[in-house]
């Protein structure tokens, strides 16, 4: 009860605020509205978005929906939690009794099989709109685009980079790195006995080495800062391993010597997610971790002190290799059950406003996709300067459907040679054949 | 005379309904909502499938692929090892104190009480509250060993494959006890005292009546338990997935989680399905087992 | 004679030690989840070294999730779908576990190994058809629904364990009451069920916290927000993201005390001092 109490709240302070930016603006709405909600008499739309669950991004979102439903008083906005662990089971399951809901989350993950099962409606390009689609950076729109289809509206921003504490490299005189030579050094320096019990108390770097998806994917985009592809697409479309290469094996070894070797990381690598790895950025025990910007938003949660404290620069590279780093992005689409396809779409461009997506930015820490409004977001506050200048520099992955395996084939690798003890010649060795396999189940 | 023989074998048929009547409604329920799951288990196990609008008949393919896949096999051996030493943990530990808990034994309420409390935790709880206390970085177990000295460096007793794995079975035993622990108890308490009373007449020392007495009165008690245990251990998720995703390495990979990665994140239901099919297979050869080697004399 | 005595002493010594040292066992980590219960999240995170205690210790988060979610309605939901699953599923498992144990009939062992194998199929894979029948029924997210599927889960298990409880039940009162002309619900109702207690509270407890614990189904089957049962409410404070421990420990020590009532409500039950007379006679 509460909750909605604070939403409503959050909704009249920025429906004032929207007022006040756009009086006069050519669009008084505040957003690209193509289509008139007004006069399309009653609609109810169930709204399954993964974020409403969260406690910061719930409050925003729902705020959202209220503010829109106060604007077109015939519109009835659901609002259904989900969370992120379930809802690709709550989807198939839906799916499979065709119950979906009318908006839900969809992420590049499982694009293609949303595609594949006709989850969404086939013409949502066509309903956001010309006009929306040109403000959305190039690396979202080729993101969420399967065998030409446009399947999901992208989001949030996952460009990966680094983040770092600037406090610390301007209290030492460090320059950011943009090799990865460098940034062991720039480690090394970090790293430091800060209480002088003889025990390291800050490690310049932390890696998250669990084995799951968002580690896994982690050591993905790290790959790509060494040229190494999990797969390459030959030009006949055929699809091969990535494993045996040069650029992949120096990726893994790099990987486990920044992660284990070179006494630069903590403890514990292997059991380190994503959200331990921040915590010791929160907790002044290590001072880089590459991630997407929602990261910033757990560091200053954990320990509101680091607000100020911390910058973002582009992912380091190997020797001889073009700064480049991963795009990713979740974002919503509109299933094909759903009976006002376009009153849909209108709402979900009114979410992306560069006005909501400043606010949500300020909740989340996350990045938007929408052109304008990272402009805006980047000019307010300079720590997400390292992310939009990546974004420049963002590839996409090839959509192929065996790439989870790769993934985890590739966690498997480097926790066997740290845990196991395995060398990384043998390791490596196994996770090529293990990525050629999986490959070749995926090819025919 | 011929009419009681009439009233006799009218009430023959009726006590031959009767037993059709007390198990209608179990039987029902479970038909309904049982029975097809599994069904559609083993029919997607035939195809490759997105299971809305991809049905691409396979035949056994699955099934022969399943059979020379590494890590399903690896996975098996994984499961049995962890199957034999949890139950095993959960029976001893569970028989003891049941044991304990049937005597005179003052404050038996609230031992009763403490023992009983794992079992009221979710997984889920349980899962992370452990990989906290065995955390690497900061968690109180190592903070703990080595303020007494007893370590020097941290350990990473989830992150390496020598501890990894026990400790998942530990936790697994730590969390599963009380249930056997209880359902012992509970059949203890159901064997008649005169039982006792007549070994006590006999002379019957304690071993003797424990023998005699106790044993083969939970026999069926223990058989059901014994073998539900089994199974669920064997399906054991939840704590493992949370714990260490079936990591390092794949030093905890258990065929769940095994089976669940295959169709919830690798999307090949089909695949998954030939793989559950294995699991329902031996477990029903366990079961079988079990009950050949517990069979009533 | 003395021997014995001595005997008796050591033995009773050392289950007093035995008992002791399994409750510290369990005692230890739960004792550690309500210290960090009491944290905030800062004191979790910033502590370095050894801090086995809050700063200060608050029950700010034991607020805190009563405001920041609707804790209430979770609790209402679950009581009832687990309550009611529970109700319906040891009832129909007594019935059941009685009639396997007193009758011979056609397709008993079928059925005693059937409610075998429907525990053996890995969990995971029977979501879906679960959701496909309750989309069939018009019951999916419903109460109804969810309760149904329970009852389901729980009724192999528990008709089993009633089946052996009867067993270890002498047959003479049935004989008894059938020469007395009374009816064979009777008979179970009034004469054996009473008899196996101390059973039907063991499997009551377990049918009771297998459903309450149970969460993949529940968050799957139930996906409308005023339907979502207390084991959700878990889950979000713990997800791939982020693990806020404080709460996490708070919502599971809320979570846990419709358990505990039910647990303390019926653990004198499990002793069965009163019916072992009856069987005497």
């Amino acid at each position: 009860m509460k909750k909605n109490y604070l939403a409503i709240m959050m909704a009249a302070a920025m429906a004032l605020s929207g007022a006040t930016v756009y009086a006069g603006a050519e669009e008084d709405k505040g957003y690209n509205s193509t289509f008139d909600v007004a006069s399309a008499g009653d609609v109810t739309l169930d709204v399954m978005i993964t974020s409403l669950g969260d406690s910061d991004g719930g409050p925003f979102l729902r705020g959202v929906m209220e503010k829109y439903q106060e604007m077109y008083p015939n519109v009835t906005l659901n609002p259904v939690e989900c969370s992120m662990n379930e809802l690709y089971t709550t989807l198939i399951t839906q799916a499979t009794s065709g119950t979906l809901p009318d908006i839900f989350t969809m992420s590049e993950a499982y694009s293609a099989n949303c595609l594949e099962m006709g989850m969404g409606i086939d013409n949502l390009a066509d309903l956001l709109g010309e006009d929306y689609m040109n403000g959305l950076l190039d690396a979202a729109v080729e993101n969420s685009t399967v065998d030409g289809h446009f399947v999901y509206m992208p989001w949030q921003n996952n460009t990966t980079a680094m983040v770092y504490r600037k406090d610390l490299f301007d209290e030492k005189g460090l320059a950011v790195p943009t090799t990865w030579d460098e940034y062991l050094e720039t480690a090394k320096a970090l790293t430091e006995d800060t209480d002088g019990d003889g025990t390291v108390d800050r490690y310049g770097s932390v890696f998250a080495g669990t084995r799951n998806d968002s580690a896994e994917s982690r050591f993905q985009t790290f790959a790509l800062t060494f040229g190494a592809d999990f797969v390459k697409v030959n030009e006949d479309g055929s699809v091969a391993s990535g494993f045996d290469t040069d650029e992949y094996k120096n990726a893994m070894k790099t990987f486990i010597d920044i992660a284990v070797n070179e006494g630069v990381s903590p403890a514990g690598f292997v059991e380190t997610g994503y959200s331990e790895a921040y915590t010791m950025i929160a907790a002044d025990q290590a001072a880089m971790f590459f991630s997407g910007s929602n990261v910033l938003g757990g560091i200053y949660n954990s320990n509101p002190d680091m607000r100020g404290k911390m910058g973002s620069f582009p992912m380091p590279t190997a020797e001889g290799v073009d700064p480049v780093t991963s795009f990713s992005s979740v974002g919503m689409t509109i299933s094909n059950s759903c009976k006002n396809p376009e009153v849909a779409a209108d709402f979900l461009k009114y979410l992306t406003s560069v006005d909501n997506s400043i606010e949500w930015n300020k909740a989340t820490c996350r990045l938007p996709v929408v052109k304008e409004a990272i402009d805006a977001i980047v000019a307010e506050d300079e720590a997400y300067a390292g992310f939009a200048e990546a974004s420049a520099n963002a590839v996409i992955y090839p959509a192929f459907a065996g790439l989870a395996e790769l993934r985890d084939a590739s966690g498997e690798c480097w926790q066997r040679v740290v845990s196991e003890g395995v060398s990384v010649d043998d390791a490596l060795a196994d996770a090529a054949a293990k990525a050629e396999e999986a490959v070749k189940t995926y090819s025919n | 005379m011929n009419n009681s023989k009439t009233r006799l074998s009218a009430r023959q048929i009726r006590t031959k309904m009767t037993p059709y009547w007390f198990i209608a409604p179990a039987t029902i329920t479970i038909l309904c909502l049982v029975v097809y799951p599994i069904l559609y288990g083993i029919y997607i196990s035939f195809f490759d499938t997105n299971l809305v609008n991809k049905w691409k008949f396979v035949g056994l393919k699955y099934y022969l692929q399943s059979m020379t896949d590494a890590s399903f096999l690896h996975s098996l051996g994984k499961t049995m090892i962890f199957t034999v030493c949890v139950v095993g943990g959960h029976f001893i530990i569970g028989f003891i104190l049941a044991s304990i808990l049937n005597g005179k034994i003052k404050f038996r309420t609230i031992f009763r009480g403490i023992l009983i409390l794992p079992w009221l935790f979710p997984d889920v709880v349980i899962a992370y509250l452990y990989k906290w206390i065995l955390n690497t970085q900061g968690g109180i177990l190592n903070q703990l060993l080595m303020e007494m000295h007893i370590i020097s460096e941290p350990v990473g007793w989830l992150s390496t494959s020598a501890t990894a794995f026990p400790c998942v079975i530990m936790v697994s035993i730590w969390k599963g006890f009380p249930l056997v622990l209880v359902q012992i108890l509970a059949g203890m308490q159901t064997i008649s005292a005169d039982l006792y009373e007549a070994a006590d007449i006999d002379g019957a020392t304690r071993m003797q009546k424990f023998r005699y007495v106790t044993l083969p009165s939970l026999k069926p008690i223990l058989t059901t338990i014994l073998i539900l245990d089994t199974v669920w251990v064997f399906k054991q998720f939840t704590l493992i997935w949370l714990m260490t995703s079936g990591g390092p390495g794949s030093a905890t990979m258990v065929s769940a989680i095994e089976i669940y990665k295959n169709a919830f994140s690798y999307f090949k239901y089909g695949y998954a399905s030939a793989q559950s099919v294995y699991i329902l297979l031996i477990c029903y050869l366990i079961g079988v087992v079990f009950r050949r080697l517990l069979r009533d004399e | 004679m003395n021997n014995k005595k001595h005997n008796q002493r050591i033995i009773s010594g050392l289950s007093y030690v035995v008992l002791v040292l399994c409750c510290l066992i369990v005692l230890l980590p739960l004792s550690w989840m309500v210290i960090t219960s009491l944290k905030s999240m800062q004191d979790i995170t910033l502590s370095k070294g050894l801090d086995l205690f809050p700063s200060g210790p608050s029950i700010a988060n034991f607020i805190n999730i009563w405001k920041d979610y609707p804790i209430a309605t979770y609790f209402k939901n679950s009581i009832l779908s687990v309550g009611g699953s529970t109700i319906i599923g040891v009832f129909c498992a007594s019935l059941c576990g009685y009639a396997l144990s007193r009758y011979t009939f056609k397709g008993k062992e079928f059925l005693l190994k059937f409610l075998l194998v429907t525990q053996m199929f890995p969990a995971v894979m029977k979501i879906i058809p679960y959701y496909k029948i309750l989309v069939t029924v018009h019951l999916n997210n419903t109460i109804t629904g969810l309760m149904i599927v329970y009852a389901s889960f729980t009724i192999p298990f528990c008709t089993w364990m009633m089946y052996g409880y009867f067993k270890s039940i002498s047959t003479v009162l049935d004989e008894a009451a059938r020469v007395d002309g009374c009816s064979a619900f009777y008979t179970f109702w009034k004469i054996i069920l009473p008899l196996a207690l101390p059973g039907l509270v063991a499997t009551t407890i377990y049918a009771f916290l297998q459903n309450w614990n149970e969460y993949m189904f529940a968050s799957v089957l139930m996906s409308a927000d005023a339907k979502k049962t207390i084991t959700y409410a878990i889950s979000t404070m713990a997800d791939a993201y982020k693990i806020q421990w404080n709460y996490l420990m708070c919502i599971a020590i809320v979570s846990s005390i419709p358990t505990l009532i039910v647990f303390i409500v019926l653990q004198k039950h499990l002793i069965a001092g009163m019916t072992a007379g009856a069987v005497k006679e």
